[in-house]
């Protein structure tokens, strides 16, 4: 048995949901980078999120949060804010989870604004 | 001996101290590391799981047994478990993870051993950017956060239920084929 027209129908019906799933995820992830934005504009530091979505380890899609503060970029290890961070990492992965975003890969990673404005 | 505590405190050196800005290289080595810490957190107690009375060098071969990739997808089925109970406590299991009997149920009830599933699955993404991805980006605070999230993973493996644990470490082992090492 090869592969018959109709496998091959099924096929690009499979791939199109797929491509339907992935952009209302993309959306989804958008939306919760905003609100989250939003929501914690009161925080000492100030955060903002970008979102990409870029090939991950096994080939697939993963949503790249890039979550990133107001900190000097050459920050003492000393003055890592430990605390204040892991609270606005565990807020962001929150959200993400049970939203249509957490049907794929993702991760949060962490930086400054001063750094992401230098590269 | 690998160990995980050096493995990690390594990665928290490469921070540097004081004031500045590590090199690059120095950087993704970090951010690798501190996956690596998880990693062999997590194959060390598994091997104990397995045959925690053999001697040292009889587990290391079998901690060499474990693939990357294969606690990744137990990890992910684990945490999809998860997700499932919590929309529904009723819902049938998975094809795959049935066949496990009420292993996969009992880890996936454990909310530390959750969230240390998912910190892992991230740490091994990030290591994956770190290892291969020239056009990601690193700096300090992202080695920083990817130390304290290993840290993180590996306390909340150790708080997790011992029940939820030996469920992880039996899915582990039961799951493979051979011992052979990697």
């Amino acid at each position: 048995m090869g592969y018959s027209s109709s496998d091959a129908a099924h096929d690009a019906a499979e791939a199109a949901r797929a491509d339907e799933a992935l952009d209302a995820a993309l959306e989804a992830a958008y939306s919760i980078g905003a609100s989250f934005v939003t929501d914690h504009q009161d925080s000492p530091l100030s955060p903002h999120v970008s979102v990409s979505l870029e090939v991950g380890a096994e080939d697939q899609p993963v949503f790249v949060f890039s979550l990133l503060v107001e900190l000097e970029d050459d920050l003492d290890p000393n003055d890592f804010p430990e605390d204040e961070i892991e609270k606005l990492q565990s807020a962001l992965r929150a959200r993400i989870v049970n939203t249509p975003v957490d049907d794929w890969d993702w991760i949060v990673t962490t930086g400054t604004k001063a750094g992401a404005a230098r590269q | 001996m690998i160990n995980p505590d050096g493995v990690l405190a390594h990665a928290r050196r490469l921070a540097g101290s004081g004031r500045g800005r590590p090199p690059d290289a120095d950087l993704r080595r970090a951010v690798s590391a501190a996956y690596y810490a998880v990693f062999h957190d997590v194959t060390d107690r598994a091997a104990r799981h397995l045959i925690g009375s053999s001697s040292d060098a009889e587990r290391n071969r079998i901690r060499r047994s474990w693939s990357h990739g294969e606690i990744v997808s137990l990890a992910n089925m684990v945490v999809a478990r998860a997700k499932t109970i919590a929309a529904n406590p009723a819902a049938p299991m998975t094809k795959e993870l049935s066949e496990w009997g009420p292993l996969g149920d009992i880890a996936a009830r454990d909310a530390d051993l959750v969230t240390a599933l998912r910190l892992f699955s991230e740490l091994q993404e990030q290591r994956h950017r770190a290892d291969y991805d020239h056009d990601a980006r690193f700096e300090k605070l992202t080695l920083l956060t990817a130390c304290q999230d290993a840290q993180r993973a590996r306390n909340l493996i150790a708080s997790a239920s011992a029940a939820s644990r030996e469920a992880l470490f039996t899915l582990l082992t039961v799951r493979r084929k051979d011992f052979r090492e990697r």
